[in-house]
């Protein structure tokens, strides 16, 4: 007795429906809720179901928008070249200075400050760079200085943050694309007479482009993301985009405006997302023809 | 001139090795400060450091909020995982047993929760929920936001685990003349037993960690974090330090575990 | 027949099928994946309760025959029939036909006694019922201790047998092997082979086996299938692809073979006479080919190594050749010499303990009784 052959038994649909029901309903739609919801307005903390572009007027007319845009996208900036700088010596020692066994050791232990509470170690941040913190304390015990450097509450402390938190980020992609690199490549480049350094600048680096960029892009969005790194070392005199958006949402309760601020940012990371992944892709192709220049 | 080179070369690697040691010290820093501090006696962490003393765990174990608020992100933690491991499992066994023409957009569309960032789904969470369907805040609410992240994030590792599976093993089963579901319980689950007990654990802890979707859909049953935000709201506090020195210890100790389940071979 | 070997009672599985069944047939079976034409266009009759091997290279479409049977795969087109009634589209659990897998599939966390009793607790048989059934087995397969080892516990063979207890507890009419031995030492090998064609005699089902081994095919098998590139290139006894093989590709693959290009000629007295491109004539006997349709045509003779005399004996045969020595190889079972005559290189085993062997230019010989004759396209 023949079945209809392709299309599939219900228990395919056990299988995919639940999950991408869930996505679509609690992700999808709340998404695409955030764009239209930017398009109304707030009355009296009410929405107002009118189509209206006022918030994007209120955005790109006041320059206090503008200032924390730019300054969140400068520190995001800052954070994927810090982390980039940090992580590459970090990533090649473990990828090719320490034996395979304790490879996956040093990653998993790599993992599990990244896997610890968030505020806690922010909060931690906190008491390491205060003015009468921690770091201070330690400075002027050792009278490297004299008056308590100022460093929490503002941007430095923000930029700290997000170099400690979004490393290992960073690192961990340079490594597996580090991994992955063939080892005859590295003999052969040292069998004709590459040093260490003229190895790496000539062969690991330019292989490893992907896993770069990889990394900056989620360095990149994860940091542009990010409120409570910001809000709790960088204090409130300054905002980033991010304490923007909460501002409207616990402050204000003007979710259209707060709307209206998220689909700018999510703008930006998609922008961030499609530039450099089309480069990713461009990157692993010419991997496969020219493993070094000419 | 082999010699010099050789040298060379070992100081470098000396020099590369030590820069780990402080990378990695760099990384634990934070950590050792909440730790070492929740035993210090001081209001305001001091150096150099004084009699250990357990004063500050005491006062948290007094304080009926906090444990409340600890009670509340278990009980989410719990639901959580479990939710999101069963989702998770049910999409990775369909993407193993079919080849999913729009495999690539489907897994694409999974990832989308893992890489938005959670200040976005939180708001549109908050939105959706609060506003538009009038379910008021509350843990139900994060129960239903947390797993919009985990349930991906679970259905990931499973597949990873599953792919281990010998397809043949499947096809015995069929033959001796089981069904789908039998096969699962025989065969499937009992050797992906590992890489779901890690699935379950790390979508707690990713659950229980999670603040700021939490903060804005939970209404008045805080979760841990939220309730930890607010004390630090408040200034120095070191009850913080020993709070957070628990929930470092149950996190790592779940990571710790779900690395050994997950290294842990399947027959 | 009653079972020589000392395992057990086998006629626990015996009687179910009269032997006269078909028990498998394929009708114009084809297999693709994608572009790739795995099986094309195959048909074939099992009859039931006969060792039936497919034997090939890899990637000829064995394996994929075997597993339609077995439904792990669905023909593109064409119809599978088991016991005379269609399965092509049935699902693998609801045939009643039972896989020996390559890598046994034994579940490792399942014990020896669990894994055989599996297809049994699938049906939902009780426990009680379950245990007895599966140390019958344990003793038909002469491991009667290893009851509740784990699969990782076991050698290969144990192993092996254990998969095969498994699939044999479900009395199918039609078992499947994959390939089973390929895993295992060439001494465990043989034995198993001899134990297999034993079984199969003793149980009287219907065996379809797999394999690239031709030696195992030829020791084991009541009929074999050669198949090449998807598609079946002869089927018959041990001896008729041995001895009359109908095309290059079956005379080559099973044993060494020696191949004449040449036209027929058209036959007298009974033989056929074939003209090779040196104008020599060549003869051979009638075998199955109806010689009136051979004639102009092109044509291979195909003369197996063993049945090549040399020396004084070749002088008294019909079909007489010179050449050169080009190698002697000492086999241990034969010598083995390389002869070169006219660009071709022409294979005689001869029995050892040949006495002298001359050193340069040889005779070769063989009767018109030997060698068959395979036509061009």
């Amino acid at each position: 007795m023949a079945r209809i052959r392709n299309f599939p038994p219900l228990r395919f649909f056990v299988g995919f429906l639940p999950i991408t029901v869930w996505e679509v309903l609690f992700f999808l739609f709340p998404v695409i809720l955030i764009f239209m919801v930017s398009f109304l307005y707030v009355k009296e903390l009410r929405l107002v179901y009118e189509w209206t572009f006022r918030n994007y007027a209120k955005i790109f007319s006041m320059l206090p928008y503008w200032e924390a845009y730019l300054r969140s996208f400068r520190l995001s900036l800052t954070a994927v070249l810090f982390s980039a700088a940090i992580g590459y010596p970090l990533a090649y020692t473990i990828a090719f200075e320490i034996s395979r066994r304790y490879q996956r050791l040093l990653i998993v232990a790599m993992i599990v400050p990244f896997w610890t509470n968030y505020l806690i170690r922010a909060y931690s941040w906190q008491i390491i760079l205060a003015n009468s913190g921690l770091l201070n304390q330690f400075l002027q015990a050792l009278h490297v200085i004299e008056t308590p450097i100022r460093i929490l509450y503002t941007h430095n402390a923000t930029e700290v943050g997000f170099i400690y938190f979004y490393m290992v980020l960073m690192t961990l992609l340079l490594y597996s694309s580090m991994e992955s690199i063939n080892r005859d490549l590295l003999e052969a480049a040292a069998d004709l007479g590459a040093k260490k350094f003229r190895t790496f600048i000539e062969i690991i680096f330019p292989l490893t482009y992907p896993g770069l960029i990889a990394g900056s892009v989620f360095v990149f969005i994860l940091s542009f993301g990010d409120f409570v790194g910001p809000s709790i070392l960088g204090g409130g005199k300054n905002p980033v985009f991010s304490q923007l958006i909460v501002d409207e949402i616990q402050g204000t309760v003007n979710l259209s405006m707060a709307s209206a601020l998220a689909v700018i940012m999510v703008v930006t990371i998609v922008a961030i997302l499609i530039l450099l992944l089309r480069r990713v892709e461009t990157a692993t192709l010419r991997k496969g023809g020219k493993p070094w220049r000419q | 001139m082999a010699a010099i080179k050789g040298k060379r070369a070992d100081l470098s690697h000396m020099a590369l090795r030590l820069y780990v040691i402080l990378a990695f010290g760099f990384l634990f820093l934070p950590i050792a400060v909440i730790i070492i501090f929740s035993f210090q006696p001081g209001r305001y962490p001091n150096l150099p450091l004084n009699e250990f003393t357990l004063k500050w765990y005491g006062e948290m174990i007094y304080d009926r909020v906090l444990l409340e608020c600890m009670k509340n992100s278990v009980v989410v933690g719990v639901s959580v995982s479990f939710i999101s491991t069963a989702l998770g499992f049910l999409a990775a066994y369909a993407l193993r047993s079919y080849k999913l023409r729009v495999e690539n957009l489907f897994l694409g569309f999974m990832s989308g929760p893992l890489t938005v960032p959670s200040l976005l789904l939180g708001l549109a969470l908050l939105i959706f929920l609060n506003t538009f369907l009038s379910i008021s805040n509350s843990l139900f609410s994060v129960i239903l936001s947390h797993t919009v992240i985990c349930a991906p994030f679970a259905m990931f590792i499973v597949r990873a685990r599953l792919r281990s599976i010998d397809k043949t093993l499947e096809e015995a089963a069929w033959d001796l003349g089981a069904g789908t579901w039998q096969t699962i319980r025989e065969v499937i689950l009992p050797l992906s037993a590992p890489g779901l007990i890690a699935a379950l654990l790390l979508t707690f802890t990713l659950s229980f960690d999670e603040f700021i979707i939490a903060w804005f859909v939970s209404g008045f049953q805080a979760t841990l974090p939220v309730k930890i935000w607010s004390m630090m709201r408040g200034g120095i506090k070191p009850t913080i330090n020993a709070a957070g020195t628990v929930i470092f210890t149950l996190s790592i100790s779940f990571l710790v575990l779900s690395e050994y389940f997950l290294r842990k071979k399947s027959g | 027949m009653p079972g020589s070997s000392p395992k057990g009672d086998p006629g626990i599985l015996k009687g179910r099928y009269s032997m006269e069944d078909i028990s498998v047939e394929f009708r114009n079976v084809t297999k693709k994946f994608g572009e790739i034409v795995a099986v094309d266009g195959l048909s074939l009759c099992v009859r039931s309760g006969r060792f039936l091997t497919l034997l090939g290279p890899s990637g000829c479409g064995k394996t994929t025959t075997l597993r339609m049977v077995g439904g792990f795969e669905i023909p593109s087109s064409g119809d599978i029939f088991l016991m005379g009634e269609e399965v092509t589209y049935e699902s693998i659990a609801k045939r009643e036909t039972h896989m020996v897998f390559q890598n046994y599939a034994l579940f490792p966390h399942k014990t020896v006694a669990q894994n055989i009793g599996f297809g049994l607790k699938m049906q939902g048989l009780k426990k009680s019922q379950i245990e007895g059934r599966v140390r019958e087995m344990l003793n038909l397969i002469n491991l009667p201790d290893i009851y509740d080892r784990m699969p990782h516990q076991l050698s290969g063979g144990q192993q092996q047998r254990v998969a095969l207890a498994r699939a044999l507890i479900l009395k199918p009419p039609v078992l499947l092997l994959d390939e089973p031995l390929g895993a295992l030492d060439a001494k465990i090998r043989k034995q198993l082979q001899l134990e297999l064609k034993q079984l199969q005699k003793d149980l009287g089902i219907t065996f379809l086996y797999v394999t690239h081994d031709q030696e195992e095919a030829m020791i084991m098998s009541d009929i074999i299938g050669i198949m090449n590139s998807g598609r079946l290139e002869q089927l018959g006894t041990p001896q008729q692809i041995y001895e009359t093989p109908k095309t290059e590709f079956v005379a080559g693959f099973v044993g060494e073979c020696n191949f004449f290009e040449g036209k027929v000629l058209g036959s007298s007295d009974g033989l056929i006479e074939i003209q090779d491109s040196s104008g020599r004539i060549l003869k051979v006997e009638r075998h199955s080919f109806d010689v009136s349709s051979l004639a102009g045509r092109r044509a291979t003779l195909a003369v197996r190594p063993e049945d090549i005399e040399i020396g004084e004996t070749a002088a008294l045969c019909v079909n007489r050749l010179e050449g050169k020595i080009r190698e002697k190889l000492y086999t241990g079972v034969v010598v083995r010499l390389v002869v070169e005559i006219e660009d071709n290189r022409i294979i005689v085993d001869l029995r050892r303990g040949i006495s002298s062997l001359p050193s340069d230019r040889i005779q070769i010989g063989w009767n018109p009784d030997v060698g068959s004759v395979i036509p061009k396209d």
